[in-house]
Order: structure tokens, then sequence, then C-alpha cells
């Protein structure tokens, strides 16, 4: 079993248990549930249940490359040949940074 | 390598091989370090099972050099960073002294932004003593291990015999995620880490994890609560510690924090951040019981 207890008003938690409290203070309510909620469930102070945690979504940052008009420019004046390469050298440059979160911005590091 | 002598004609340190010739704070403490691999410039590589499976033992050093009273346990990852839960034992057979110690590095992408932690365990370790560790994984990675062991002399004046840690989530090689929930700079409300500790404990030690967040944001802080007690009447004993990641959260440890806490108690968290991002505001906790 899984507790929680919150403020009646606003919903905000106050705490969660696997043990039931011996009592409840005034203001505040518990809800039980029949197991602990994993990670990707959280807390909503609106509906006092558990919900989806929001899931980000990643961009390469090659992607990226191709909406910025002063790189496209360039690009089309390459060959077939001189863009794989380009695009090659682009990847090992970029390694561990080539994809980025939806929210984050297209630097790799922040200014 | 020469003794450091006091004006008195005491000896402040006992020199052995590779220690610093300079005397601990309480007196003729000497730091000895054990597994190193120094043909590779790391610690003795410790290989997971499989994904979040612990790995077999392996042996750091066969007798220890010093009576220790004090551990320093020292974990180094490569390039990649990892999610990984690392046991330290004595004996043949092992019998666990230090357990599900969390290394949780950051990331940006696919690269870790930082590699090294370093546990204080204020056990006692006798010389002579065989001395192994194993891990597990979240993504079948290896982890690397050195020990500095510290004779008498120093911090806690009564060494401790074992470690018990509270938390952890075997499943994914971390610990209990503390969400400090969406509203800003305001407590998220106590979250149990365990509902009851086994062993008087002396002292905790603490560890935050990053919870294999790839692009965590910039600058994101945090303040967090270690309470003892039941669900609705907790009573803060640790209160607002700080984190922070100025760009991605390398894992991090506070402690040890001298403190009785009798065997039967629960243990929860709380934390309140300046992120409200539903996956960058959460961080993974560890306690560490010292008994």
């Amino acid at each position: 079993m899984w507790f929680v207890l919150y403020h009646r008003d606003t919903g905000h938690p106050v705490s969660q248990s696997s043990e039931p409290p011996d009592s409840i203070k005034e203001g505040l309510a518990v809800v039980e549930f029949l197991e602990r909620p994993s990670d990707d469930l959280m807390w909503d102070d609106a509906s006092r249940l558990f919900v989806a945690r929001p899931q980000h979504k990643f961009v390469d940052r090659l992607d990226d490359l191709k909406a910025d008009p002063d790189f496209m420019g360039i690009w089309r004046r390459l060959s077939d040949t001189q863009r794989t390469r380009l695009r090659r050298v682009l990847i090992r440059l970029l390694g561990g940074a080539r994809y980025r979160r939806d929210d984050q911005p297209f630097g790799v590091m922040p200014e | 390598m020469g003794s450091i002598w006091t004006p008195h004609g005491e000896r402040l340190l006992r020199p052995v091989s590779g220690a610093a010739e300079w005397s601990t704070y309480g007196g003729e403490g000497v730091y000895e370090t054990i597994g190193q691999d120094t043909a590779n410039s790391r610690g003795t590589e410790l290989s997971s099972g499989a994904s979040n499976v612990k790995g077999s033992w392996t042996e750091v050093v066969a007798s220890s050099p010093v009576d220790a009273h004090g551990l320093f346990v020292n974990l180094d990852v490569r390039l990649q960073g990892v999610e990984a839960l690392v046991d330290v034992a004595v004996g043949s057979p092992e019998k666990l002294i230090a357990e599900n110690l969390m290394h949780s590095t950051g990331r940006r992408g696919t690269l870790a932004i930082d590699s090294g932690l370093s546990y204080f365990l204020p056990i006692s370790v006798p010389a002579g003593t065989r001395i192994s560790a194993r891990c597990q994984t979240l993504q079948n990675d290896k982890e690397h291990i050195t020990i500095t062991l510290l004779t008498h002399g120093a911090l806690l004046s009564t060494p401790l015999s074992e470690v018990k840690s509270y938390g952890e989530d075997l499943s994914d090689s971390a610990g209990t995620a503390i969400d400090p929930g969406g509203t800003i700079n305001t407590k998220g409300g106590f979250v149990e880490i365990t509902a009851s500790t086994t062993g008087d404990i002396k002292a905790i030690i603490l560890a935050w994890g990053n919870r294999a967040n790839l692009f965590r944001q910039a600058w994101n802080m945090w303040l967090f609560d270690i309470a003892i007690g039941g669900l609705g009447v907790e009573k803060i004993v640790l209160a607002d510690l700080p984190m922070s990641c100025p760009y991605g959260f390398p894992g991090s440890i506070m402690g040890p924090f001298p403190i009785n806490i009798p065997s039967g108690t629960r243990l929860s968290a709380q934390a309140q951040s300046n992120e409200t991002d539903a996956t960058d505001r959460v961080l993974d906790l560890m306690i560490y019981g010292v008994i």
C-alpha cells in the first residue's frame, strides 16, 4: 500500500509513505494506493492522483542545421561526396552533443 | 622519505609507502591506498553482472596493509558515465561492510561530464583483511574502485562496523526519486526512503544521483530536508542541504553526519527547487546508515 497525505484545499502533498498515518491533522486528507507509484508517475495537486510524468522529445542537431538558411546556402553548393564528408565531420565534431532536448537551445554550451 | 617531527621531538607521522608526510588532525593517522591499477592509471575494474544485476566479487586487496579506522571508497568511471551501485566486503566468503554505494555521473548527451566520487566510511577494518567489491550498473558498464585506508587519529573517535543502504532501487541501479513538485521554490512533501531502519545508526551519509538524465538543464538548484518519524509527523534532522547542477548534475555525497537514529525508524526526505520541469527537477537520493 502507498499513502499520500496532502493539504485538502490545495492538493499539495505533505508526505508519502508505505505506512498509514496515526492521525490526520485539521486541513489534511489522505489517499491510499495499492502500491508505490513508479518513477515515471508524479503527484498531481489538482487531481490528487499520480499522473504520467511528461517525457521530452529529442532533436538531432544535424536537423537543426537543415533549418539554418546560412548553412543550407552553403550545403546546396556542395557535391554529394562533399556533403557526405561534411556530415561525417559534423557527427565526429558533435559527438555526445549531437542530440538535444526539444526545450534546449541549438547551441551545445550555454552562452 | 623522512619523518616529520614536532619541536618537542614527537613524530607526527609514521611514513608508509605512498603516504603523504602530513599528520591527520587527530594524531598519527596515515593513508594507504589499495586497489590502484597503475598500469592503466585507474582503480580496480568492476564489471556489472548484466544490466541491473550484481557482478561477481573482485578482490581489491588480498591482505590490507594497515589497521583502518576509516575508508575512503573512491569510484571512477570511463567516458560514457554510469548509474551504479557498489558493494564492499571483507573476508572470504565475502561479508558486506558497505552496500549499494551509489555512483551516478552527470551526462551531456552520451558523454559523462564528471567521473569520480569518494565516500568516507567511518568503519574499522583490521590489517590483513581481504577486501573485495562488486557492482551493478544500469547499462552493464564498468566501475573502477580504489580504497584509501585511514589509520587511527582522525574524524570519528569510535569507528563503526558497517554501512547499510536505504532507498536503493535495484531495478535501475540508483536511488529513490525525490520530486520537489511543480511549485517553484516550495518543498514538495516528504517521500519515504525506508519504513524502518535496521540497526542503531550512529552516522548517516547522503548520496544524490542524476537519474540517468542525459540532457538536464543548467543551473538547477535544490534544498533537501532529511527527516525521521511517521507519516505527517516527520521531524527534520538535516534541513536545507543544497544541491546544484551548473551544467548537468554530477552525483554528489554529503556526510558522514554523526547522529543517533534507533533501529526501526522511518526515514524520509523532501526537496524544493528553482526548476519546475517534470524531469529536471527530480534527483535520486540514498541514505546510508553507519552502525
